[in-house]
């Protein structure tokens, strides 16, 4: 339905007055003494929804650094999509674009961020339907990937420590993988490395065999350090498919 | 910017700060011989979560540095589970679903409606998030 342009106006007017406390509603349209109802209680909503998201952030900044931050968000951003559990995402953006003090006294705080929004990423992902047999051969058949799946690269282990804990000596590169059960709809979280990285792109593309995949991780590593792969990738393969990261074998 | 473009990449990856590159040399945080067999099973969001937020909690970086690969991590898990479950914790991404994103979903529906204590908390989330703030009336939170 086609809102009326001084309806819109109207709302877009009501709505910078929410995020801005700054008034330029006509005097007749509103209830002076009413109106800054709406910027408390959409804030309210915009603060919930950030604290449920973020609590670990919100731990690592303290109260007064967190509504800092969330009332500067809420001021200054105009939110693109009309789903309120997208607009985490959003914050995570803004906060990764802006320069901020904040960014400087906490290194941590994008990493933080994209790990704590990352779980509602792969919560609220589209159910992908893939189709595997349940019985087979680990060591003949082709393993089927569980598609609900993402991986984050991390510049500090916000995955792995407390992050009040965590130090300038911990920066490094650290991967999490991230995926949902198709039984319990839990989103599960694996520390890995650059080769499980590797591998997981390669099982991405088509189901692939143990051989198969024995021989890509050989192609990718240093002669040195390949001696152990068939052992550790069977390891890793009953891992994946107890916790359900790969579903089973493929039909074709 | 970088993280931006890398985060609207319809591949599994999700960079943060940078990219895999072709060739893995081992250096990564874990890397010791070929590193396939130090991943580290972490568990669901909420019991990493429970856990993260536990200031006296374990450093699970330094365990598996000592210990690598999954096993060391396994007996804290067990021992945390439980704890971790009974925080309130598990409501986080219950509270982002919020009936929104996926209005209309049989599939979602069905299995709100099929599960069980978890999906209480979902459930009770939804009906907080759905009540656009009401409930806060007073609380003083104001944007002020």
């Amino acid at each position: 339905m086609q809102v009326p342009d001084k309806t819109y106006e109207l709302q877009s007017q009501l709505a910078d007055y929410c995020r801005t406390g700054i008034n330029s509603l006509p005097e007749d349209a509103v209830h002076p003494e009413h109106v800054k109802h709406y910027r408390r209680l959409v804030y309210n909503v915009i603060e919930d929804s950030l604290s449920s998201a973020y609590p670990l952030t919100r731990k690592l900044l303290g109260q007064e650094s967190w509504d800092q931050i969330v009332h500067e968000f809420f001021r200054s951003h105009k939110c693109r999509s009309a789903q309120v559990w997208k607009m985490p995402g959003e914050f995570y953006e803004y906060i990764s674009e802006i320069n901020s003090t904040l960014k400087e006294e906490y290194p941590i705080l994008t990493d933080l961020l994209l790990f704590e929004w990352m779980e509602i990423v792969v919560f609220m992902m589209e159910d992908i339907k893939v189709d595997y047999a349940e019985e087979g051969s680990y060591s003949e058949d082709r393993l089927v990937l569980n598609p609900e799946i993402r991986i984050i690269g991390l510049n500090y282990p916000v995955h792995l420590k407390n992050a009040s804990k965590i130090t300038a000596g911990d920066k490094a590169q650290y991967y999490v993988l991230v995926f949902r059960n198709p039984e319990n709809h839990k989103v599960q979280f694996m520390n890995i490395t650059a080769l499980h990285v590797k591998l997981l792109e390669y099982m991405t593309e088509k189901p692939r065999g143990f051989s198969e995949m024995a021989a890509y991780l050989r192609s990718v590593l240093a002669p040195a350090n390949s001696d152990n792969i068939h052992a550790e990738l069977e390891q890793f393969i009953y891992k994946s498919v107890e916790k359900k990261l790969i579903l089973g074998f493929s039909k074709i | 910017m970088e993280t931006k473009k890398n985060f609207a990449l319809k591949g599994i990856l999700v960079a943060g700060g940078f990219l895999v590159g072709s060739f893995v040399n081992g250096n990564d945080a874990s890397g010791t011989s070929s590193g396939l067999g130090e991943f580290q099973d972490l568990g669901s969001g909420a019991e990493l979560r429970g856990e993260l937020l536990n200031d006296n909690s374990g450093d699970l970086l330094a365990m598996l540095e000592l210990k690598c690969g999954d096993k060391a991590k396994e007996t804290e898990k067990t021992k945390d589970a439980k704890k971790s479950e009974a925080t309130k914790t598990d409501s986080k991404a219950m509270e982002g679903k919020c009936g929104e994103g996926k209005c209309g979903d049989k599939d979602k529906a069905k299995k709100a409606s099929t599960t069980s204590s978890s999906d209480t908390t979902r459930n009770e989330s939804k009906s907080k998030e759905g009540k656009c703030g009401e409930g806060k009336c007073g609380e003083g939170k104001c944007g002020n």
